[in-house]
């Protein structure tokens, strides 16, 4: 090629525990280049940018930075030669100001050797008007605490920019957590970034934000590199079929013939102090209604109140025509609702345990025998049958739940309520930071129980979904209901006017 | 793909604890020739009774996220409100409730602390025990209740009879750890103990009521001290003001040397058994080789120490 490449992996090997990840893989980074990792979960792309970047060691093959060979073993190393990285978990130290946050480790320090306040201060006002625009209303002061996610990733670059040599700067996942605001703001940053020659690598699972933001994708899958393709000589369909190594209808058919007369679920007037207000919703049998609005418009705070998760001022439930009383998770299930939280490692898993205990907490009544006992027999088929449903990739129903891929966990976590039996199932982002092939089997799935005659509530943030998922949508904004859809033909625009306040 | 089947930390542990247990018992047979016999072997049982019993109700704690530090001077008033109880109305039976109602409060008391008030159950506990002190102080002025007297005669026959030519106390613990094993893992409560511990908040989605577990692990842990306390009392045939303040340690580092989680969610309780008799073995052989008691305490604290670091997760280089 004759494009300059400013740093250049190949013949990347790495194992875990005996279980090889990265198989050989390659990439070529080039100076004001966004250059996309992307692959399902488990195909090595994070794994790659970790070695890269000083996270992992690799087990063999060459990293060539301006084609010399360098060897990266720890992020120390790394940011030596002016590679950078912003992970996807971010590190920081709440109790502490941003500024220290930067400089963390690498404080600057006075003669006697205490660390020099005044210059710390100074640098990291310089740093942050590198930032330009996003960094004006950040005070380097501030607690790192009492900043949000999208405060966090801005004080992750900076820490990069406190490198003199910024070469190289890697992103995992950095929108998965982020409203949509911080992440025009990334994106803008992003931007300057690239036109300042500086090499990126972004790993996202939004094809998206690789269409809008990037120049160059590498494909993987399984660990293998698969190929590297321009952005704007490639497509959509393109990329998911290399991910998956066949074509995808990824949101399945729907024809809204399944949606029944009957009403599962009636809310009437749900409200809770600011977080929403007067909410009115039905949903019906064998229907898939899609509660569409942007982060913090209320969706997840009205379906938890609705299920008895958090705390409502008022709100009336009636399920299958019967009113039903709803104070606690357990009061919804006992009334046929279940809910699949939108944090799957905080509420929706027990990690350090099996699958086979994650399974069926929330249906004890199906592995007990006739003296209420628990039958381990029967534990092991329906942990057996919850695993074939969802076809969760494991290596048996005793291994832990952390030990499996997020797109299987979340696989994990739908079969558990699926399984319960609900006759109303809420599913709050439910695919939120998982694979391609693993929310063509979600949406799949979501269909197969519509048809069974089960209503779903499906609170979502991507727009493709709820337009291709749902039969109605209803739309909320600051805590109200301000639009409600049939799906009929549908464009993006019609939906996300109704999402912002007018 | 070459796949070497390396043993995980959970399949190891167990092993490795019945190892140490193994090896402690072949170096005190070597150090002295009394070690291995069947006198020698029960008397570490029957002393080992009361952080036996204390230590199931310790684990099933642990393992669903708490620590309760007031069972020692529980233990302690049970006996003691038996042995009053006895010796006023002369009935075993109500003798029984009286210090079964002494765990019941208790455990009513730091349950609801625990649960309703979301108050930290290591200090509530560790703050309850001494107003539990100062009770005991204030009732006894700290002397022994000394049942030789023929009136209690029906009272003290329970700790000191044999059944099969093996003391009964043991049987109770022996009883107790089955019985409490068998309902952790057959029972929706027992189980919901374990779910508890590994994630409360996602226990709480699926619908298991945190309230009922948090009441029960520390009704249950209490009124076993409570049991363990009346059965010490019945068997030296004297109510100790004070069974020792290494109770709770002793029962805590059995738990952990058994392998239960000090995040909650896992252990169970035949090691903890096997925990128990790695620290009364190591107790009774340091005696043995003629060392003071004062040395118990180091060896008890080391072990502790050393199962705590085991457990700790090191960062794999």
């Amino acid at each position: 090629m004759s494009e300059e490449i400013i740093l250049r992996a190949e013949n990347i090997v790495k194992s875990f525990y005996g279980n090889r990840v990265l198989n050989g893989v390659e990439i070529s980074l080039k100076p004001g280049k966004v250059h996309a990792l992307c692959g399902e979960n488990g195909a090595g792309k994070s794994t790659l940018l970790k070695i890269i970047t000083g996270l992992y060691i690799k087990d063999s093959g060459q990293i060539y930075l301006d084609g010399k060979e360098i060897e990266v073993n720890n992020v120390e190393t790394a940011r030596k030669y002016g590679i950078h990285v912003v992970p996807q978990e971010m590190q920081m130290l709440r109790e502490l100001s941003v500024a220290e946050n930067i400089f963390l480790g690498n404080q600057p320090r006075t003669k006697a050797g205490t660390i020099d306040w005044k210059t710390m201060y100074r640098r990291a006002n310089e740093v942050k008007s590198m930032l330009g625009k996003p960094g004006e209303k950040l005070n380097v002061r501030t607690k790192a605490g009492d900043l949000g996610m999208g405060a966090w990733q801005l004080i992750e670059i900076m820490r990069a920019f406190t490198s003199d040599n910024l070469r190289v700067i890697a992103f995992d996942e950095p929108t998965s957590s982020l409203s949509d605001s911080e992440v025009e703001i990334l994106f803008s940053l992003i931007r300057d970034l690239r036109s300042r020659g500086i090499a990126i690598v972004y790993v996202s699972h939004r094809m998206k934000e690789i269409f809008e933001l990037c120049d160059e994708v590498s494909i993987f899958r399984d660990g293998s590199y698969v190929g590297t393709r321009a952005v704007k000589d490639t497509t959509n369909d393109e990329l998911v079929s290399m991910m998956i190594g066949r074509d995808v209808n990824l949101f399945g058919d729907r024809d809204h013939s399944d949606v029944q007369e009957e009403v599962a679920l009636r809310a009437t007037n749900f409200s809770h102090g600011k977080f929403y207000q007067d909410i009115n919703l039905e949903v019906h049998k064998g229907e898939i209604l899609g509660l569409y609005g942007l982060v913090g418009a209320g969706r997840t705070e009205f379906v938890r109140g609705l299920f008895g998760a958090d705390h409502k001022d008022s709100g009336e439930v009636e399920v299958l025509g019967k009113k039903v009383t709803i104070k606690t998770p357990g009061q919804a299930i006992r009334a046929g609702i279940g809910l699949v939280t939108e944090n799957r490692r905080e509420e929706g898993l027990l990690l350090e345990n099996s699958l086979k205990w994650n399974l069926s907490m929330t249906n004890f009544k199906a592995i007990m025998d006739g003296l209420h006992n628990l039958s381990m027999r029967k534990e092991k088929e329906y942990a057996t049958k919850g695993m074939q449903i969802f076809r969760v990739k494991a290596t048996g129903y005793d291994m832990n739940a952390g030990g499996l891929s997020g797109g299987n966990q979340q696989k994990v976590v739908l079969a558990k309520w699926v399984m319960a039996d609900c006759d109303v199932l809420i599913v709050d982002e439910p695919t939120r930071g998982i694979d391609v092939g693993a929310k063509a089997e979600v949406y799949r799935a979501l269909h197969q129980l519509a048809s069974e005659g089960k209503a779903i509530i499906m609170v979502s943030s991507e727009l493709p979904e709820i337009i291709g998922v749902s039969d109605r949508i209803l739309v909320m904004c600051e805590g109200r209901i301000t639009a409600e859809l049939q799906n009929e033909n549908l464009q993006e625009d019609d939906v996300i006017r109704y999402a912002f306040s007018s | 793909m070459a796949m070497k089947k390396k043993l995980t930390r959970n399949q190891i542990q167990p092993l490795l604890t019945i190892g140490v247990l193994i090896a402690l018992c072949i170096i005190f047979t070597f150090s002295n020739s009394n070690f291995l016999t069947g006198q020698n072997l029960f008397s570490i049982l029957i002393t080992s009774v009361v952080v036996g019993m204390i230590a199931i109700g310790e684990c099933t704690c642990i393992m669903s996220g708490y620590f309760d530090m007031s069972v020692g001077m529980i233990a302690s008033m049970a006996g003691l409100a038996a042995a009053t109880v006895m010796g006023s109305t002369g009935s075993v039976l109500l003798a029984l409730l009286a210090g079964i109602a002494v765990g019941l409060v208790c455990g009513l008391l730091a349950g609801a602390c625990v649960s309703y008030l979301g108050m930290n159950a290591f200090i509530t506990t560790f703050a309850l025990q001494s107003v539990y002190r100062g009770i005991i102080y204030i009732f006894t002025d700290g002397f022994p209740i000394p049942m030789f007297d023929a009136k209690y005669a029906a009272f003290t026959k329970w700790g000191q009879m044999k059944v099969l030519g093996i003391q009964f106390p043991i049987i109770a613990l022996v009883l107790c750890y089955v019985l409490v094993s068998l309902f952790l893992k057959y029972r929706k409560l027992g189980r919901c103990i374990y779910l508890v511990g590994g994630n409360a908040k996602c226990a709480h989605i699926c619908g298991i009521s945190l309230h009922r577990v948090q009441m029960f692990v520390f009704l249950l842990c209490d009124v076993l001290a409570a049991l363990a306390g009346m059965l010490y009392a019945s068997r030296i045939g004297s109510a100790n003001a004070f069974l020792g303040d290494t109770i709770p340690m002793e029962a805590i580092a059995a738990t952990i040397v058994g392998g239960t989680s000090m995040a909650g969610g896992k252990g169970n309780l035949a090691l903890t058994f096997v925990g128990v008799m790695i620290v009364f073995v190591v107790k009774n052989g340091l005696i043995m080789i003629g060392l003071p008691d004062f040395y118990q305490y180091i060896a008890v604290g080391l072990i502790f120490f050393l199962a705590v670091m085991v457990q700790t997760e090191r960062k794999k280089s």
